[in-house]
């Protein structure tokens, strides 16, 4: 009896615990366009960041630095509204040809801050 | 993150949770300890947790402005962002957690000018006192809004919070307490006179702390939960380890505190002065692990359990 009106009291915590599936990990890259260490035959026209939780994009960055160290890109960086984890910047024009490098910054909604690089090519 | 960021939002964070933990914990001691010390050892302990809470009121303050600093740095450009009013626009209007920190920021300035305005009458169980130790519990249980929890899913989070709040408060009011518990014992060894004092504030301070230790142990229930699908048992990350060596120092403040309740505190009406002696003696070292305990809890806060 007392057993069984223990386990009625501490249910809730453990349903709660074995329900929750997410974890609170720092926000990290998941995916990218274009990828990491990737060659593109299309100049693009935007990067895009994809990471593995919902970011802060008034914090969070991204500029792509070309051969000669010019910035390339346009503006802040903004959230894609249909995925909040998500992070696009508009670039100023066209990649010429070239080997590029991306910079990111990420600030998560617990306000820890993660940075990151990668490269990519645009094939002559 | 750099290094030098990293540590010094563990230190901050670190010196924040002391602070907090014994402004709790010397606050609420006359709501529970409620009979009067004798004199001449009530003003001398009246003095002592006035100068405990002058130290803890004036770290508070200073670490919290530490913590800001140094993680809107670590957001932005390093410390030039401070200086830059689209960055602290943005921090503080657009971000999700400005609004959280603008509150601790507010609840500080209130708690100070508390603490200010009335430093003669704390702590005691008087309005000032319970005033006080609502703003001190308020920014302690904020924190949730600026840290992990803040990441979690909307679904998840309001338990996840309520949680991290039994955590707090919990061990906030058991090892808070441990500072006036500690200046009574040493109180006992100056003046016999206090003994039957003694005794009754130890017999709260064990009641309270049975009931802290279960809020804690609750909180960190609902707390460690969404964290579990990150353990990896082959290769823990930095994050785990430092669990793992908080479950440590907490087993073994609990054989402390259960040495203490039911070995020393009963014999101190046979042997007073040697009880005494050891249970101070225990306080001490408990004050010591809870100022590392609090230490490993500041890493884990700027560290992410995936590693």
């Amino acid at each position: 009896m007392t057993a069984r009106l223990r386990f009625r009291e501490i249910a809730p915590v453990l349903s709660f615990l074995a329900m929750v599936e997410s974890a609170s990990a720092h926000a990290h890259l998941k995916s990218a366009s274009p990828a990491p260490d990737s060659v593109v035959e299309t100049a693009p026209q935007d990067v895009r960041i994809a990471f593995s939780e919902a970011i802060e994009p008034s914090l969070s960055a991204i500029t792509i630095v070309g051969p000669k160290g010019q910035v390339a890109t346009a503006g802040k960086a903004f959230v894609d509204r249909a995925a909040p984890a998500t992070l696009v910047v508009k670039l100023s024009q066209p990649l010429p040809p070239g080997a590029y490098e991306a910079r990111w910054r990420c600030v998560g909604m617990d306000s820890h801050v993660m940075r990151g690089s990668y490269h990519f090519q645009v094939r002559p | 993150m750099t290094d030098g960021f990293f540590v010094l939002l563990t230190a901050a964070r670190w010196a924040q949770f002391l602070s907090l933990f014994v402004l709790f914990g010397v606050l609420l001691f006359p709501f529970y300890v409620t009979r009067a010390a004798p004199a001449p050892s009530g003003e001398r302990l009246a003095l002592k947790m006035r100068r405990a809470v002058l130290i803890a009121g004036a770290a508070q303050p200073l670490s919290i402005l530490v913590w800001l600093a140094a993680s809107m740095a670590s957001m932005g450009d390093g410390w030039s962002s401070l200086r830059d009013a689209d960055f602290l626009k943005a921090f503080f209007f657009e971000a999700s957690f400005g609004t959280i920190w603008l509150a601790r920021l507010s609840l500080t300035i209130v708690l100070v000018g508390v603490l200010a305005a009335a430093r003669g009458r704390l702590p005691a169980r008087n309005p000032a006192t319970a005033f006080a130790l609502g703003l001190a519990g308020a920014l302690l249980i904020s924190q949730a809004g600026i840290g992990h929890p803040a990441g979690l899913p909307l679904g998840e989070r309001p338990i996840v919070v309520a949680g991290y709040a039994l955590h707090l408060l919990g061990g906030a009011a058991w090892i808070g307490g441990l500072w006036p518990l500690g200046a009574i014992l040493a109180e006992l060894q100056k003046d016999d006179r206090a003994q039957p004092y003694v005794e009754v504030a130890l017999g709260r301070f064990a009641t309270m702390a049975s009931a802290s230790v279960g809020l804690l142990l609750l909180g960190a229930a609902i707390n460690i939960g969404p964290e579990m699908a990150t353990l990896k048992a082959s290769n823990p990350s930095a994050w785990w380890w430092a669990a793992a060596m908080k479950a440590v120092l907490f087993g073994a403040l609990i054989v402390i505190a259960c040495r203490n309740r039911f070995v020393l505190a009963p014999s101190l009406a046979i042997r007073p002065r040697e009880a005494a002696r050891d249970l101070l003696r225990n306080v001490i070292v408990d004050q010591g692990l809870a100022v590392v305990l609090l230490a490993v809890a500041a890493f884990m806060g700027v560290t992410s359990p995936t590693g």
